[in-house]
């Protein structure tokens, strides 16, 4: 246990946004253009 | 104690081992899930179950507010064969700031330096975590030789 000293205060923390990550959405691959 | 509310996140510094392409923390050891966020929880059941952080426990996402602390606890804990990640760690939810750090109920990286690991397995990280990580130096053991 890593030693962090005594509390201080107690804070409740309620972000508007989660600050974890979303995924990336998956990228469809780009069609060939249709030969001439 | 009665708590203060807050909207952002608070960040502290961390140390996390790196298993394979997974972080995990380096004290318990406990693997840190991708693009989730981590929830503490207590595993003391002798006051009785609690929400994690309790204020008579020791239970939480722990967090340095100084980096050398997090550097310090690296090179305590540095074995020749691990790799280890140093990065910055958003807490949020109830947190009980301490003298040193914190002890949070959520939290998520927010950047990480690897410390001994190659480009390949920070992009991994990078990729897995989505979150930027660069690479170090791995860091000089305190504890040297067989003494």
């Amino acid at each position: 246990m890593a030693d962090i000293g005594a509390p201080v205060r107690e804070i409740e923390i309620e972000p508007h946004e989660e600050p974890v990550p979303t995924p990336a959405p998956a990228v469809e691959p780009a069609l060939e253009p249709e030969p001439a | 104690m009665s708590p203060e509310h807050g909207a952002e996140p608070l960040v502290g510094w961390r140390v996390w081992r790196v298993v394979g392409d997974s972080l995990r923390a380096a004290v318990w050891g406990t693997e840190w899930p991708p693009l989730a966020r981590f929830e503490a929880d207590c595993l003391d059941l002798r006051p009785a179950a609690h929400a994690s952080p309790g204020r008579g426990c020791d239970c939480g996402v722990y967090a340095f507010k100084r980096r050398e602390d997090a550097e310090l606890l690296a090179r305590e804990k540095v074995d020749p064969k691990d790799v280890l990640a140093l990065g910055r760690v958003s807490l949020w939810g109830r947190v009980i700031e301490t003298e040193r750090g914190f002890r949070a109920e959520r939290a998520y990286p927010y950047d990480l330096l690897l410390l001994g690991g190659t480009e390949q397995l920070a992009r991994k990280l990078r990729n897995r975590y989505a979150v930027d990580v660069s690479l170090g130096l791995a860091p000089r053991p305190l504890h040297t030789g067989a003494g």
